[in-house]
């Protein structure tokens, strides 16, 4: 929830998707330009 | 990548050289590289590298370094499991890989621009998105913008996307406009 600048709030929904991320992750990186 | 199950996060930017703070018009010895964040309880680093190896032709000499085609591994583990990959497919080409498999160095961040490319020249898609984020950052951070993005490039079937498409939080029209585009990459 963000407030504005006279203290009203605009609600952020965010896709359910993302409120599901792992607590464990690994990263990778490649390149294939 | 983005659309492959088990993948968190992906973000481009540019890895494997000396130079500090790279630019895509001043890269000096680096790659283009994507990063990718992926739950191991889901998907395997070495299902990762199959897609990799199975989306350009690593038998063929990049035109520079820019656009190499490279593996960079930030443990042990990952460097075993890359190189015995390689092996893997070198047997069935029957031919060497240029890939080379290189520690991690530091990896910047491209510019914003760059970021979730086809999803950002989508204007309907990048609106709907835009509204769900507060920041730029949590934009290029959401799971939801990195498996959009990754459909549409043509990853994974339309019967995948309709699968997961409610998880996305588009609205009905950025769901029908998904949709139609990646019906259009499957024709």
């Amino acid at each position: 929830m963000t407030p504005d600048k006279t203290g009203t709030a605009t609600l952020t929904l965010l896709p359910p998707i993302d409120l599901v991320a792992p607590k464990v992750f690994l990263t990778a990186s490649f390149a294939f330009g | 990548m983005g659309c492959q199950t088990g993948v968190i996060r992906t973000r481009v930017g540019y890895a494997g050289g000396v130079k500090k703070n790279p630019t895509y018009h001043d890269l000096g010895d680096h790659a283009e590289t994507v990063q990718v964040d992926f739950d191991p309880a889901v998907v395997t680093f070495a299902e990762l590298l199959d897609v990799f190896w199975g989306s350009h032709d690593a038998t063929r000499p990049s035109w520079s370094r820019q656009y190499m085609s490279a593996v960079f591994y930030p443990d042990p583990e990952q460097e075993r499991v890359a190189k015995q990959l390689k092996a893997k497919w070198e047997e069935q080409a029957e031919r060497r890989l240029q890939t080379e498999i290189l520690p991690a160095t530091e990896f910047y961040l491209a510019e914003d621009y760059h970021q979730k490319y086809s999803l950002q020249n989508d204007r309907t898609l990048e609106r709907e998105f835009r509204r769900m984020y507060p920041t730029f950052t949590d934009f290029v951070d959401s799971t939801a913008a990195a498996r959009v993005n990754g459909y549409l490039y043509g990853c994974r079937s339309l019967a995948d996307l309709r699968a997961e498409l409610g998880s996305f939080g588009l609205s009905s029209e950025g769901g029908a406009r998904l949709l139609d585009r990646v019906s259009r990459l499957h024709r």
